[in-house]
């Protein structure tokens, strides 16, 4: 058995209280959060259980559920136990899933390596055209490190349960992870990460160090740019009787032929992949 | 709540149905490559464009798309790439300090044109017009941004009224094209 599994054996108690005070503030009605579950915990398959019956079963390191149907309800004695056994890694109690906004839920070592739940809100605020968001959360049983991009320190000092996040320019970052106040050696990476515009990537540093587990897991969500203002095509009249065609043309036309841009679909917002 | 033997267990919880497995989560280095075939030339046989040239583009300081002069197209790079899940936009002057823009007529275009985009990798992107529709500047479709769905096309260029005053006309033209 390896040491994760040793550790998953001792219950690692999480209160619905520590829970519930991260959760987001409760908006007005109309839910529409979104909360994802990760699994990160390398070496270990689970089942989780709600109220005593399987809310789903075989889940792997590095998975994802989308829980977001589930927002706003309770889910009673929230227990993750050892695939196919009756071994309690967590043991969350009652959890009241947050009723609005954007988070992640992830299952991961603390950094003493015990299991535990940690619930991460993602910043769906908007992001400038031509730029994307990169988030780094610490999740992993590991010391503070800081994150480096492109070689340059970027997030300093993060702790596990904590993260750095910037808006970048769009485009490939390199990005590594070393301990706290040094420049080696590199605990995680060097990894390509590609900042896209309007798309925040979050990138979880997970696994336990002394086990030699260290890996990261990442999740996106899209739909946050900002579209361009105007689309100024025309600074001076045209030679001859301004631009010469009626709206009524235009309409015609696109009764005809408009299918294709009636199909278009809208930006997704906050849509995850 | 107590605890129900497993062998109890009756089944799945009535919640399970709600939640959604979205598969892997690890990182994986292919999806962090950006590969860019990006629009070098566009020709539109049907208003006699033989080939202009697309320079990408981003915006300016004032958070609008930086369009280029009036002899070349503007790609704007932060959309899709062609070919990718999106709209890609090219937008080109109707005209630009008193000379005729690349999209002088683009409201000639009709339904079934074929306008022809080159990349960088060296191919050709044919597409077919769909329709055209007009829009005042600062209500553009949603559509226009669309990082998501079939690849697909919009020329985008003024119309309407020339505002003397604002030194620029108050509309949009968007062509809308599918690939051919």
């Amino acid at each position: 058995m390896s040491r994760t599994l040793t550790r998953l054996a001792a219950v690692a108690a999480l209160s619905a209280v520590a829970w519930a005070g991260t959760a987001a503030p409760v908006a007005a009605q109309a839910p529409d959060a979104r909360i994802h579950l990760l699994h990160g915990i390398p070496g270990v398959v689970v089942d989780v259980e709600a109220g005593g019956e399987a809310l789903f079963e075989g889940f792997e390191f590095g998975d994802t559920q989308d829980l977001s149907a589930l927002a706003g309800q309770t889910l009673t004695d929230l227990q993750v136990k050892v695939a196919g056994t009756e071994d309690v890694a967590i043991e969350a109690g009652d959890v009241t899933l947050p009723d609005s906004g954007n988070h992640t839920i992830i299952a991961h070592l603390d950094a003493d390596g015990t299991p535990s739940l940690a619930v991460f809100t993602n910043d769906t605020s908007a992001i400038a055209a031509g730029q994307g968001r990169l988030t780094v959360r610490h999740a992993a049983a590991a010391p503070a490190v800081d994150v480096l991009a492109n070689g340059s320190p970027a997030f300093a000092g993060v702790v596990n349960g904590a993260e750095g996040s910037a808006d970048l320019p769009v485009g490939t970052v390199s990005g590594s992870v070393v301990p706290a106040g040094a420049t080696e050696p590199v605990v995680i990476g060097p990894a390509d990460l590609a900042i896209a515009d309007g798309t925040s990537l979050i990138v979880y540093a997970v696994g336990s160090l002394e086990d030699e587990s260290l890996t990261v897991l990442t999740e996106t969500v899209t739909g946050l740019g900002t579209a361009p203002a105007a689309i100024q095509t025309g600074n001076s009249p045209v030679g001859d009787e301004a631009a010469g065609w009626s709206f009524a043309t235009v309409a015609a036309l696109s009764v005809v032929a408009g299918a294709g841009v009636l199909g278009a679909r809208r930006l997704a917002v906050a849509r995850t992949r | 709540m107590s605890r129900v033997p497993r062998s109890l267990v009756a089944g799945p919880s009535p919640l399970a149905g709600a939640v959604v497995d979205l598969g892997s989560a690890v990182y994986e280095p292919s999806e962090h490559v950006v590969e860019v075939a990006a629009p070098t030339g566009l020709r539109i046989e049907a208003l006699g464009i033989s080939r202009a040239r697309v320079l990408p583009v981003g915006v300016d300081d004032t958070g609008e798309v930086a369009v280029p002069g009036a002899a070349d197209v503007g790609w704007y790079r932060y959309g899709p790439d062609p070919g990718q899940p999106g709209l890609t936009v090219l937008a080109a002057h109707v005209a630009f300090d008193g000379d005729d823009g690349v999209f002088r007529n683009l409201a000639d275009l009709r339904p079934n044109d074929v306008v022809v985009v080159e990349l960088s990798d060296g191919t050709l992107q044919p597409y077919r017009i769909t329709g055209l529709t007009q829009h005042p500047k600062s209500e553009l479709p949603p559509e226009l941004w669309a990082r998501d769905g079939a690849p697909r096309l919009a020329l985008v260029t003024c119309g309407g009224s020339f505002d003397r005053s604002r030194g620029s006309d108050d509309d949009n033209v968007i062509a809308w094209a599918e690939p051919a």
